[in-house]
Order: structure tokens, then sequence, then C-alpha cells
């Protein structure tokens, strides 16, 4: 830094010690926002990026009430509604490091990933997807689960893939976890 | 640069320079607009990936200033509500009747501030925000407003006496 900048006072200690940072919700809609965006250049139909920030808080709302309905109905009619359900953005994933009940709340678990087409033009599925980023090293099931890496994925070597799930998120996108069925974590397995 | 390669660039981008952004814009307007204008940065950095030449020795994040400075005008101009004085940022707990002396003491010294810093230029008050608040070196800050380092360097100098003046005023008449 600066040789003028090594001493501060106390005003500007107090600055910059109350630095606000964004909230942990507000990263994990961004983050869904811009993998969408990058969803959207390969595939135009998926839902626009714009129209996401004016809609998303709707969306949760409904989502989670539904999701919320879904868990507390029981029985088995709901449970067949339950078991499979079609997710509404299906041009991108979340893909989990971890499965516990809290994971969903904390972006450091997951990596939002965007489905891209091969070169036949076909759609890679939410497991291959996100196999690709465990195969990388860029997921985990340890500290620090994910890892963002500008090239690429510098690991040395490839690392297992352990088996993977998708099931649909409260808000309507897709989880993709590890070692898990959807119903150990309450959701609804993605439609075939 | 692969499509899956840029997809991870990006999210680290993101992730590096996103509370910095929402910082910026958190001065000029309130929570949900100023996340939500972060979020439209990050997406015009997105779309104009190929088209920005970013000089290697300060990265991309004058350019997503500059781009979140433009959108906070824009925001204005079309009537969004301009927020000048942040609220009082929340203490460390421990001792409780320490720390509602210390709660009170901080409290009264971020208004004092806030208030000095509200009577600034905006000028000063970018200058003061990147220098001080985010750590950037006045090559980094050059870079954001295109004035040349050593103006910036004694334009944050007058700006930081100014404020120091301002705080000590504010604090002297309570």
């Amino acid at each position: 830094m600066e040789p003028e900048m090594d001493s501060l006072d106390p005003t500007e200690q107090l600055l910059r010690s109350s630095r606000e940072t964004l909230s942990p919700r507000a990263r994990r809609e961004h983050l869904l926002l811009l993998a969408r965006a990058r969803a959207e250049e390969m595939n135009p139909a998926a839902d626009g990026a714009d129209a996401g920030i004016r809609q998303r808080r709707r969306k949760y709302v409904v989502g989670g009430a539904a999701a919320v309905a879904a868990l507390l109905l029981g029985g088995g009619v709901a449970a067949a509604w339950v078991q499979s359900l079609k997710p509404t953005a299906p041009a991108m994933v979340y893909c989990f490091a971890v499965a516990t009940q809290t994971s969903g709340e904390d972006p450091g678990l997951f990596q939002p990933v965007a489905l891209l087409a091969d070169e036949n033009g076909t759609m890679m599925t939410p497991e291959h997807a996100c196999a690709n980023y465990w195969r990388a090293g860029l997921l985990s099931q340890e500290p620090p689960y994910v890892r963002a890496d500008p090239d690429g994925g510098a690991v040395e070597g490839r690392r297992s893939v352990p088996p993977l799930v998708s099931c649909v998120l409260p808000e309507g996108n897709v989880g993709v976890f590890p070692n898990i069925r959807c119903i150990d974590v309450g959701l609804p397995d993605v439609a075939k | 640069m692969l499509e899956a390669n840029q997809g991870q660039w990006f999210d680290r981008l993101y992730l590096e320079h996103c509370d910095r952004i929402y910082r910026f814009l958190r001065c000029r307007m309130d929570p949900t607009e100023a996340e939500d204008l972060t979020a439209q940065v990050f997406l015009e950095a997105w779309r104009q990936r190929d088209r920005v030449e970013v000089d290697p020795d300060v990265g991309w994040l004058p350019w997503l200033y500059r781009v979140a400075r433009n959108m906070a005008s824009k925001h204005h101009r079309s009537g969004g509500r301009e927020v000048r004085v942040a609220e009082v940022p929340e203490t460390a707990h421990g001792d409780h009747a320490q720390d509602i002396v210390d709660a009170d003491q901080r409290a009264r010294h971020w208004v004092a501030a806030q208030s000095a810093l509200s009577r600034l230029s905006q000028t000063d008050r970018d200058l003061i925000q990147w220098a001080i608040v985010e750590d950037l070196s006045s090559t980094q800050v050059a870079a954001i407003t295109g004035m040349n380092p050593a103006t910036v360097r004694s334009r944050l100098m007058r700006a930081r006496n100014r404020l120091r003046r301002m705080v000590q005023e504010a604090e002297d008449g309570a």
C-alpha cells in the first residue's frame, strides 16, 4: 500500500472496520443469476437473466411455499407429487459438495454451473456437469469444499466422482448432491 | 478460453470483487437497490468480457467501479432514492455494560464520520472510499478516475484533512 496509507486515524479505522459485505442470500442469488446468464448464451430459451432480478423475490416466495406445503402434507398423494418435479431453470444447476440441512444457505458449499451443449448440440445432464467439477478437484467433501479456479482447475490428477443425484431445490432449481437420495434431505427427485 | 473455464474465471471475478462493488453502491442507495445493481454490474462484465481491454496491472476492478458509478448515476436520474448516511454498524459482543459504553461512543463517532462524509464532495467521498475503506493503491484509484496517481495522492490528502477537521468539529459541537 502507499506509504501515506500506513497510518489511519480513528475515523478512518472505523470506516475500514465497518465494511459491509453482501449477504449469503444475495451472493447465492447473484451466482444463480450469473450462471443463468451464461447458460442463456448457450440456450436462448432459458429464462432471461434481467427478468430473473426483477422476479426473484416473488419466485422464492412461491417456490418456498410450494416446498413447505409439500413437506407438510405427507401421505400417498403428496409423496407421489414430491417424488418428482420439473425444475424451473433447467439450463443451470447447483453442484453441492456436501448434503446437509443447511448446505443450501451457505454459498461456500455449492457451485452454480451452467449446463452446456456438447459439440453435437446435446445438453449435458446435471450429474454430468457436476461430475466435471468433482473430477477436476473443484468440489470435495472436505474443506474448503468449493474451489473457484480461474485456470479451469489446475489440480494434479483426476479425482474420483462420488455417486451423484439431482433433486429439485425449494426455489425450483436443480441441486446435485453426493452420496444421498433426494428424500434424505426432504427434496423431490428431478422428473426424468 | 473454453466456456467452462470462462465460467470458473467469472465466478472467481465475482467472488473477489462483489463486496467492494456492493459497498460502493451501498453508499449511494438502499441495500436492496445496491444488491440488484451489483448483480447488474457483473452481468455487464460477463456480456462485455471479450470487448473490455483490461490493464493487467490493475485488473478488472477499475472497469467494474466505472460501470457501477455509471449505473448509480443512471439510477438516481431515473428517480432512485439517494442515501448518504449509512446505518451505524454493529459492535462485537462481550462485557455487556462495557459494550453499551463502547457502542454509544462508536455510534456517536460513526454519526460524526457519516455527517462529515456527507458534506464532502462526491469526488472526495469516492477517493476516501477507494483509498481508505477499500485500501486500493493510488494507481488503482487513478485507473478508476482517470486522474494520474500523483493527483490522486494530493487530492486524497486534502480530502482526508477535510474529513478529519469536519469530524472534529462535529464531535466538539455534540
